[in-house]
């Protein structure tokens, strides 16, 4: 038996001979899809005649068949020695923390048999208490990407680390004998041990004696605690440079002069009553919004001792914008107006030479409103500036300062490290390297010749420069213009520790041996200059050790011993506060409170607020919710993720007011067919060409165009999914012959790091490009009843029947009235009663549309990638989709709309959505239906239900006749158009469905191949998981135990999942909450998933008066015959999709 | 038979026309084998149609019956790269399954034994009953272990075994379950591993015979018709196994089951329509439910 089936090995093995291969690819036409395999013109000129075709088929088919007979040989290889804390089959969690030089998260990362596969936030440990973004999720993916550099590399070549240091450091001293400046470069590095190790750096090359630890000083940045690392010396011969690609550096030179330390404060959303952000996306972008996330949500829940008042004013729709309850259009210009007027309302000075008479009428009455709520709720209230203008900054200084928040809502006693960007020595750089000063550069963590508006300077000017060294992790747009590149570990590769807030001290541990033959880049840094672990006299220096190597942990751990350890009393051996550290990740230490003073200068600041001046056309950049700032342009994931506001994937776009649009003669619409006009702006000097959408709230005569696009203009190996793919799968060829970028830089137009930038033409080309949108995929058709939202002041006053109006049905002789529930076409479940019943409840009035949950899913779900070709055509896997629906101000509610005009325009009237209209955030995922309408239509039973209230689908008994997903109201059914983890066109540009991206997948769930449908499964492997857990301990499982994906990682708690049946879970009540409600439950699908009834803080007179007299009109008896038409409960919102 | 059924036709054919030749009638024209075959389907197309309708269902229930027995690998057996007796271990020795297979409690994989388990016994046993010291010399290889000097080399070679029990595609399967949470001996699915050396499919019959013959073991409860590690197998020990639901309630209130079971009983309705066959199984508990192996 044995030697058949090693003959056979099964179809894998015979794929991967050569012959069978050739064959293969030469004969089967397996990477088309038939339609498309007909349309192809190049058939014609196929070698293989239509017989030699049908012999190869039935040899193959043969083939497959026999091969099929035989299951392979598969090995089983254990352990040598097993660790001790690693069970096959068993997920292993570490502790570890997240930084990239742009967000900061304490993180969870999940490992089966060694592999990380899942990251999620950590809620007990750390001040982001559970929150991450999207790019966290994601950045498990990254790891897996097969062009990450294997090794270290010279001239662009491979090489080894012996040579390569051997010539960094004969490099470095040369430059440092021919007495030229050693410049390091990276973004902002809060890493304390790295401080250290740049310190001595710095200490080596700079010529200054070791110098001894200074008692009781600190660097600005580096925290109050009191024993302390030493300093690094001033050097003007090795100077680090700390430069971010977005910067922050208005607000630390505004703190200079108005506190005098270059510092950003905390903030504490939390305890604002009234919030009023001037362009700042705290929520997605700006500084810390990992933390600022859960503040936020605090203040947002309308059962909680308070509710916020949000007030936005912004040019682009942002996701912070989409939440505000207020929210108001500006142009970027007029940034400045609008703080000189709060500023007047408020202080009571005028801003001299600020006009703020220019404001339109509505963006008056709103800030006048937003400086009359501050001003009452002084001590509670907050103002934040998303510009990089110190002197906008200044004047935002003054208000809060007048407004008691620095005693409050700001806390400067505990600044934020991140973001330390000094923009004013990063421009003097790259005028000294063309000038040939430099004579050796160190970049780490940094990509300038992309991120910098000089980029094609910099970059240009590193021929100029003597040595230079790139610590990449990808031959990226830099580090292809240095002789030496070195590689850095991925962030789940190695150690670290940083110092986020003065207070709070945390550490990164490795969850993988380094995949490639990379190096920590500090202990790069530690090599190079012959650093030792404790940095002793007389200690031996580290040497290269190999990617088992310690050499950075050794450090860290030799830094916490010496500086952190006596900062404590908890522990009284350094090992067990060592071990505590790892294991939580993080820990706080107390920073003494001092007084401030403010020092008002807002003369010069006025002056330079008065420079401001707009122009017709201005342009806002900012930073997707999915890419940021662009580090990981080539996560497949992330570059599918739909956009939480446009829902367009893959690209990137100027987002244009519609009223602009179509003076212009653009196109607005988007669609498969209905492709976009491309439009040339031109700002400083520089043309970006994009195609034009059309974004609801834009502020007229502004364009918004998204960073972190345009990657690798020279093609360089960042990632396959940085690049267009046509429809076949292969990267197009761009203009240089190369790969094409996808979108175009915004950083190339972001002169001295300022985002907001006055557009010198806008004209509209011949060319039109398609993008792939998805907000019209998936449409309820038109049922309305989908969100409910209210205000805060309804929902105080009025009873439940006002703004959640449940569906009643008359019945029986006396025409009784019955919720809609109690009629049943089918017979009863017994899900209400016996066992568990799973269910889901999301509160819309939490959920500010991140996506974090969408990659959450994804990474946990296995769910495949299929590119922009496939989401243009509604073909996106998504299990879980975030609706985003506007709201009208004008609202077509029965009873309220002007008949006569309706029916001239109809739905189509619609679609014109106003100018700036409300927006909900809705997660969509599968509603688990105990009355299913899918399952009725399986002619195979491959989607059946269970006594938990799941809705199970079985791939394997799956024909993919699709019925169920015609069927579902909710359009949440996915179907397999393609075999995704093998198919050329997917794997070709997805990392994740390559040999190495394929170690992210979740091994406890299926992947799925062509012709089936998916759908969420409510993750059913961890409710599985989570019951097992119960009953190996012999007890009830918790409440909140048993989690899916996407509330695990719900940011804002939006998301909550229990045991339906168990009276006292957090899920049950919250369901039976006044303001839950079902979803089509008119329908009659009895879904296991509640919504809640989005509620705002804000006044409405109109919805106030649809909701009241609504409510009246039922007051009792009700009508009869409701019907869905007849029935528009919720009264503000309509989906606009265009 | 084709051959002796043609060569008897062909002699048959030449007989008759002698016999009509010698009847002074005229010979029947010659006629090939196929024409011959067809005239004779002709004459008899009754009994033809009727035996060729039969032969096809033959065949097509052959066929089905053929296919029926992909994927099933009862008495799958593999040579293993060390030639390793679980009849010495567990039989001879008493050594319990769990001690090697020790995530089975913990784990959806029971584990194959790293090799310092093995190293644990075999750094002092380095001479086995039957096959000397050149099997468990390969243990030594793999742990880098120099028996000499019984010091470790720190060069390991890990042992590629080859997996013997492969579940088909999209399944899922977890061994605490059944073992830790269930309660079942090993035995009930893996048969009398005592008697066996390296590992073995066994076949349903070789599981309905344990304890039967007077092993010592406790005898299956559910008799198996279908073969192992088929989906059949798993649904008949799920349709058959019956649940002390009352009992499981009352017995301990706070544990899973208990709560769970407590749910049931008050839910009379329901508790009724399984009790209809008076007892209550894994089945009617969701034991069959499609997410409960796949996803």
């Amino acid at each position: 038996m044995g030697t058949t089936k090693k003959y056979w090995k099964g179809l894998d093995e015979l794929n991967a001979t050569p012959q069978f291969l050739e064959r293969a690819e030469r004969e089967f036409p397996q990477e088309l899809s038939v339609d498309q395999f007909l349309a192809d013109d190049k058939l014609k000129e196929s070698s293989t005649g239509r017989r030699d075709f049908l012999k190869f088929l039935g040899f193959s088919v043969a083939a497959a068949t026999v091969a099929a007979c035989e299951a392979p040989v598969v090995n089983a290889v254990p352990y040598v020695v097993k660790p001790e804390d690693v069970t096959p089959g068993v997920a292993n969690w570490y502790a570890s923390s997240y930084y990239d030089g742009y967000s900061y998260a304490s993180i969870l990362v999940k490992t089966r048999e060694g592999r990380p596969i899942h990251i999620k936030g950590n809620r007990e440990q750390g001040f982001t208490k559970g929150t991450i973004n999207p790019q966290i999720a994601a950045s498990v993916l990254s790891l897996y990407d097969g062009e990450r550099l294997k090794g270290p590399q010279m001239a662009n070549a491979d090489s080894d680390w012996a040579t390569v240091d051997g010539e960094v450091i004969k490099g470095l001293k040369d430059a440092q004998t021919k007495g030229k400046k050693i410049v390091l470069l990276s973004s902002t590095v809060i890493s304390p041990s790295g401080q250290d190790v740049i310190g001595q750096f710095i200490n080596k090359f700079g010529g200054a004696a070791a110098v001894a630890p200074v008692e009781g000083q600190t660097p600005d940045n580096a925290a109050a605690d009191a024993t302390v690392m030493p300093a690094a010396v001033e050097s003007d011969k090795v100077v680090h440079i700390q430069y971010d690609a977005v910067s922050y550096n208005g607000i630390r030179e505004a703190n200079l002069a108005s506190f005098g330390k270059r510092i950003i404060p905390d903030y504490d959303f939390s305890k604002a009553r009234v919030i009023v952000s001037v362009g700042a996306d705290f929520l997605n972008s700006w500084l810390l919004p990992t933390e600022f996330v859960g503040q936020y949500q605090l203040t947002r829940n309308p059962e909680g001792a308070f509710m916020s008042r949000h007030f936005q004013f912004e040019a682009n729709m942002s996701i912070t914008g989409s939440n505000a309850d207020v929210r108001g259009m500006v142009k970027p210009s007029e940034y400045a107006k609008v703080l000189a007027f709060l500023h007047k309302e408020i202080v009571g000075t005028a801003i001299s030479g600020v006009d703020t008479m220019s404001l339109s009428e509505d963006v008056a009455a709103k800030l006048k409103m937003a400086a009359d709520e501050m001003k009452a709720n002084n001590g509670t209230s907050l103002l934040v500036c998303g510009s990089n203008r110190k002197s906008l900054q200044i004047i935002t200084n003054s208000i809060n300062n007048a407004l008691n928040s620095y005693k409050s809502t700001i806390n400067l006693n505990n600044p934020i490290n991140l973001f330390v960007s000094e923009d004013a020595k990063m421009d003097e750089l790259v005028k000294d390297m063309s000038a040939s000063k430099i004579g050796a550069l160190i970049m780490w963590e940094t990509n300038p010749a992309y991120s910098h508006a000089m980029g094609a300077e910099f970059k240009a000017s590193l021929a100029n420069v003597g040595l230079t060294v790139s610590m990449a992790r990808y031959t990226d747009e830099t580090a292809s213009g240095c002789q030496f590149i070195c590689p850095d570990h991925h962030a789940l590769e190695g150690w670290n520790d940083f110092n986020p807030k003065a207070n709070h001290y945390s550490l990164s541990q490795p969850t993988i041996r380094p995949l490639n033959n990379t190096r920590s880049a500090m202990e790069s840094l530690m090599i190079w200059s012959e650093q030792s672990i404790d940095g002793k006299p007389g200690s031996a220096p580290v040497v290269h050790v190999g990617p088992d190597s310690t050499t950075f942990h050794d450090k860290i751990k030799n830094n916490w011993e010496v500086y952190g350890f006596p900062l404590q009393t908890k522990h009284l051996d350094f090992f067990s506060y060592w071990n505590e550290s790892v294991h939580n990740s993080c820990g706080d230490i107390s920073i003494p409170a001092v007084e401030w003073t403010f020092t008002s200068d807002l003369a010069s600041a006025g002056k330079d607020a008065a420079s401001i001046t707009g122009s017709d056309w201005e342009l806002s950049l900012y930073q997707k919710a999915s890419l940021g700032t662009g580090v990981q342009s080539g996560n497949p994931w992330l570059q599918e993720m739909p956009d939480p506001i446009t829902k367009v994937t893959w690209d990137n776009y100027v987002t244009m007011s519609l009223i602009d649009m179509q003076e212009m003669g653009l196109s607005t619409e988007v669609g498969q067919e209905s492709p976009s006009n491309i439009v040339s702006v031109v700002v400083a000097g520089k043309e970006l060409k994009l195609p034009v959408f059309a974004q609801p709230g834009q502020a007229r005569k502004t364009i918004g165009i998204a960073l972190g696009y345009g990657r690798g203009e020279g093609g360089e190996k960042i990632g396959r999914s940085s690049y267009h793919t046509d429809f076949y799968g292969k990267h197009e060829s761009g203009d240089n012959g190369g790969r094409k970028k996808i979108g175009e830089n915004g950083f190339k137009v972001a002169v001295g790091g300022v985002l907001e930038c006055n557009v010198e033409s806008i004209t509209k080309t011949n060319e039109t490009y398609n993008l792939a949108c998805t907000q019209t995929h998936s449409t309820v058709m038109g049922r309305s009843s989908i969100v409910k939202e209210t205000t805060l002041e309804i929902y105080k006053s009025q009873p439940k029947s006002a703004y959640n109006h449940s569906h009643m049905l008359h019945s029986g002789w006396n025409h009784d009235e019955k919720h809609i529930s109690e009629f049943n076409l089918w017979d009863e479940h017994p899900v209400e009663n016996v066992g568990h019943r799973w269910a889901m409840s999301i509160d819309l009035s939490s959920c500010i549309g991140c996506g974090s949950c969408l990659i959450a899913c994804q990474s946990e779900n296995n769910v495949p990638v299929v590119g922009k070709d496939e989401v243009r055509r509604g073909r996106e896997m998504h299990w879980l989709r975030l609706d985003r629906y506007y709201a009208s101000d004008v609202e077509p509610t029965v009873g309220t709309r002007d008949d006569a005009k309706f029916d001239a325009g109809g739905f189509g009237a619609m679609e014109i959505p106003s100018e700036n209209p409300k927006v909900v955030h809705m997660p969509m995922m599968c509603h688990h239906c105990n009355h299913a309408p899918c399952e009725t239509v399986c002619p195979v039973a491959a989607t059946t239900h269970s006594n938990e209230g799941l809705n199970m689908m079985s791939y394997n008994r799956c024909i993919g006749t699709r019925y169920c997903a015609n069927n579902c109201p909710y359009k949440v059914r996915r179907f397999n158009w393609f075999n995704y983890p093998s198919y050329r066109k997917f794997v070709e540009v997805n990392p994740a469905q390559d040999d190495l991206g394929r170690m992210v997948l979740n091994p406890d769930v299926v992947v799925r191949t062509r012709g089936v449908m998916e759908k969420c499964s409510f993750c059913v492997q961890k409710i599985q998981e989570g019951k097992l857990n119960a009953k190996k301990e012999d007890r009830m499982v918790r409440d909140g135990e048993v989690t899916t994906a996407c509330s695990d990682v719900c940011p804002t708690n939006a998301i909550m999942v229990g045991d339906w049946n168990d009276v006292n879970s957090m899920i049950r009540k919250s369901t039976q909450e006044d303001r839950s409600y079902q979803v089509l439950e008119e329908v009659g699908t009895k879904p296991n998933i509640w919504y809640k009834v989005k509620v705002r803080n804000e006044h409405n007179e109109s919805l106030m008066s649809i909701q009241v007299a609504h409510d009246e009109g039922h007051g009792g008896h009700g009508e009869e015959g409701h019907t869905e038409e007849g029935h528009t409960d919720e009264a503000s919102t309509e989906e606009a999709h265009h | 038979m084709l051959i002796v059924i043609f060569t008897v036709g062909g002699i048959k054919g030449q007989l008759n026309n002698i016999s009509r030749e010698q009847d002074g009638l005229q010979a029947l024209p010659e006629q090939s084998i196929g024409q011959a075959f067809r005239s004779w389907a002709w004459k008899n197309r009754g009994f033809v149609g009727v035996t060729s309708f039969i032969l096809m269902i033959i065949l097509l229930v052959a066929g089905m019956w053929d296919l029926m027995g992909i994927g099933v690998y009862e008495n799958y057996k593999p040579e293993q790269p060390i030639a390793y007796s679980h009849e010495l271990h567990a039989g001879k020795l008493g050594i319990d399954c769990k001690y090697c297979h020790s995530s089975v409690t913990k784990s959806k994989h029971a584990g194959i034994p790293s090799v310092n388990v093995c190293m644990n016994c075999h750094r002092a046993v380095s001479e086995g009953s039957t096959t000397g010291t050149a099997e468990i010399q390969k243990i030594y290889d793999a742990a880098g272990f120099d028996p000499a000097t019984m010091t470790y080399s720190g060069v390991t070679k890990p042992i590629k075994w080859v997996k013997v029990h492969n579940l088909p595609d999209h399944v899922y399967f977890n061994h605490s379950q059944h073992v830790a949470v269930g309660g079942l001996d090993c035995q009930a699915c893996h048969g009398n591993m005592r008697k066996e050396t390296v590992a073995r499919v066994m076949t349903s019959a070789d599981l309905n015979a344990v304890g039967t013959n007077d092993d010592g073991l406790e005898e299956n409860a559910v008799k198996f018709t279908r073969p192992t590690l088929t989906m059949g197998w798993c649904v008949e020990c799920h349709t058959k196994s019956n649940i002390d639901i009352a009992g499981a309630a009352s017995s301990n209130p706070d544990s899973y089951y208990g709560v769970i079971h407590q749910r049931l009983l008050l839910d009379k309705r329901t508790y009724q329509d399984y009790l209809e066959d008076d007892v209550v199984t894994v089945a009617e508990l969701g034991g069959l439910e499609c997410a409960k192996c796949h996803y």
